[in-house]
């Protein structure tokens, strides 16, 4: 149990820093003013980020499912018995 | 030329007749139309009246080979969003959202996303583009029209609440919406820090300088239920935002007009309302064009009358406070921001991508409503009478219940601004005159105590 809290926790502080570091860039970059630039390129992007660490909570939820169901049949037959 | 059809989509094109719409499918558009027609949530949004009725239609011959024929029923009057107030661009973004979350179950998707797929049936939207919806990649977790869907739904919406930007002005100039870095500009510079703001404004129009040629590449999900979670996700965000940003009922110079209603006295607004009433029992039109709707008093009653009205004002939030009362009411009323006296223009390409308000209106109706109108016409916009009539006479192919508001009324006064002289020739016989040039009076009413009257004319042949 113990290295499944670290993984959880780790995810969480990794997600966490580079949200922050996202947010911080985003922050400082300045606004382009281009000819040819995309209108919806910024959005894209900032959907992008986001499908990004949606789909790691999907992965970690995943993760944790996945055994939470191989044991789930023995507890019931363990109950019936 | 007038222009054969749409031509925007390489998978099909559109023509409209009288009460038809005819769509050719092309070959490459064949396997998303199959795809539509078979899936079940298609067919409840069908049977619900959010999305258009659609027959194939196996006789009709195909101009090009491969090609597939569909017919829709017309919508009887179209609209534009440079013609609804915010609240119809929402419920319009609502349904854009709801057919999303639908159709992801199936493995279907919308390739865009923009207000220019949904059409009003009265007040409910309805979905009219069905070449839109297509099959999705299951391991694709990128919604592409996410942008478009932000730049012509959410980005004017939130303008329209931070900055009070009217949505059909927006949209007269900005046909395909509004990008985050020409909106970060129009947002008060404490509010753009913050949610929703930030996520969807400010960050995205930085982040824009960070585009490269890789950005637009494929993306695949580890597996189709990582892709369907994401886009869940994406959709459920998106509603958030969409529900934060729901229009706000403010009032405006106009909204209150109906209940305080400075220009009648009790029973002066009582024997308005019983002509109006007595003249619909007599004629008992099938639609209705109401000018200068105000909250829609006369439309609502042309609507429990029988008619299907389209209601016209230059105030936003009165066409606002009428399309709620429509919509719950489920009256047959659309109701639209369009100024009379400058009248939507024809739009896009050879500017026939989009019929301007009075082509659409010309012979549509079989009654015009043009009460408590005709002084603002005349003074606040300097149309001379007999055009106002000869206008009048295009938008009906039979009735017209006008109202006549004279010299000495308090608000004919109020509007001349101290200009009464150039009005000192108009009188109740001047506009009789005016009037028989293109119509007869049936009926009239002079209002107790007023300098207004009420008439019910119809077309000379």
């Amino acid at each position: 149990m113990g290295s499944k809290s670290t993984i959880v926790k780790l995810s969480r502080q990794s997600a966490s820093n580079l949200a922050l570091r996202a947010l911080t860039l985003a922050i400082f970059l300045e606004i382009p003013l281009k000819a040819y630039a995309d209108p919806g390129s910024g959005l894209l992007l900032w959907q992008v980020a986001g499908a990004f660490f949606v789909g790691l909570v999907y992965q970690v939820r995943k993760f944790f499912q996945g055994p939470k169901q191989k044991f789930k049949p023995e507890e019931k037959a363990e109950k019936g018995q | 030329m007038k222009l054969a059809g749409t031509f925007r989509d390489p998978a099909g094109s559109v023509s409209v007749s009288q009460d038809q719409v005819t769509r050719i499918v092309f070959s490459e558009g064949l396997p998303n139309l199959n795809a539509y027609l078979n899936s079940p949530a298609v067919r409840r949004h069908v049977e619900s009246g959010e999305l258009v009725e659609t027959r194939v239609d196996d006789a009709a011959p195909a101009l090009l080979s491969g090609s597939v024929i569909v017919e829709h029923p017309r919508i009887p009057f179209a609209s534009y969003p440079c013609e609804w107030p915010a609240v119809m661009l929402h419920a319009a973004a609502r349904l854009t959202l709801e057919l999303c979350s639908s159709l992801l179950g199936e493995c279907l998707g919308l390739k865009d996303a923009t207000p220019s797929n949904i059409l009003f049936r009265g007040p409910r939207p309805v979905f009219i583009d069905i070449l839109s919806i297509e099959k999705r990649e299951p391991l694709d977790p990128i919604w592409l029209a996410d942008a478009q869907f932000a730049r012509t739904f959410l980005i004017p919406l939130l303008l329209n609440r931070r900055a009070a930007c009217p949505i059909h002005e927006l949209f007269l100039f900005y046909r395909d919406g509004i990008a985050a870095a020409d909106a970060v500009r129009r947002l008060p510079a404490p509010r753009r820090w913050f949610p929703p703001d930030l996520g969807l404004v400010t960050l995205p129009a930085r982040a824009a300088s960070l585009e490269n040629e890789g950005l637009y590449r494929g993306r695949q999900a580890r597996d189709a239920g990582e892709a369907r979670f994401i886009l869940e996700h994406r959709f459920r965000t998106l509603r958030k935002k969409l529900d934060s940003l729901q229009p706000s009922v403010t009032a405006s110079a106009w909204s209150g007009y109906q209940t305080d209603c400075p220009s009648y006295t009790a029973e002066q607004h009582t024997a308005k309302r019983e002509f109006v009433q007595r003249m619909l029992g007599e004629i008992k039109p099938s639609r209705v064009l109401d000018v200068g709707s105000n909250t829609g008093e006369f439309s609502l009653m042309a609507a429990a009358a029988g008619a299907s009205v389209v209601s016209i004002d230059t105030d936003p939030e009165s066409v606002a406070a009428l399309w709620r009362s429509a919509n719950n009411a489920g009256a047959d009323i659309l109701p639209l921001v369009v100024d009379f006296a400058r009248p939507t223009p024809a739009a896009g390409w050879r500017c026939q991508e989009q019929d301007s308000f009075l082509e659409r209106a010309e012979g549509f109706f079989d009654c015009a409503f043009f009460l408590a109108v005709t002084h603002h016409l005349m003074v606040t916009d300097q149309i001379p009478l007999d055009q106002i009539f000869e206008v009048a006479a295009s938008v009906t192919s039979r009735w017209l219940l006008i109202e006549y508001v004279g010299p000495a009324d308090p608000m004919f006064r109020r509007l001349t601004r101290g200009r009464d002289s150039l009005y000192a020739g108009f009188s109740r016989q001047v506009f009789e005159t005016c009037a028989r040039s293109h119509f007869d009076v049936v009926s009239s009413l002079t209002i107790p105590s007023s300098d207004r009257a009420l008439y019910l004319l119809t077309r000379k042949s």
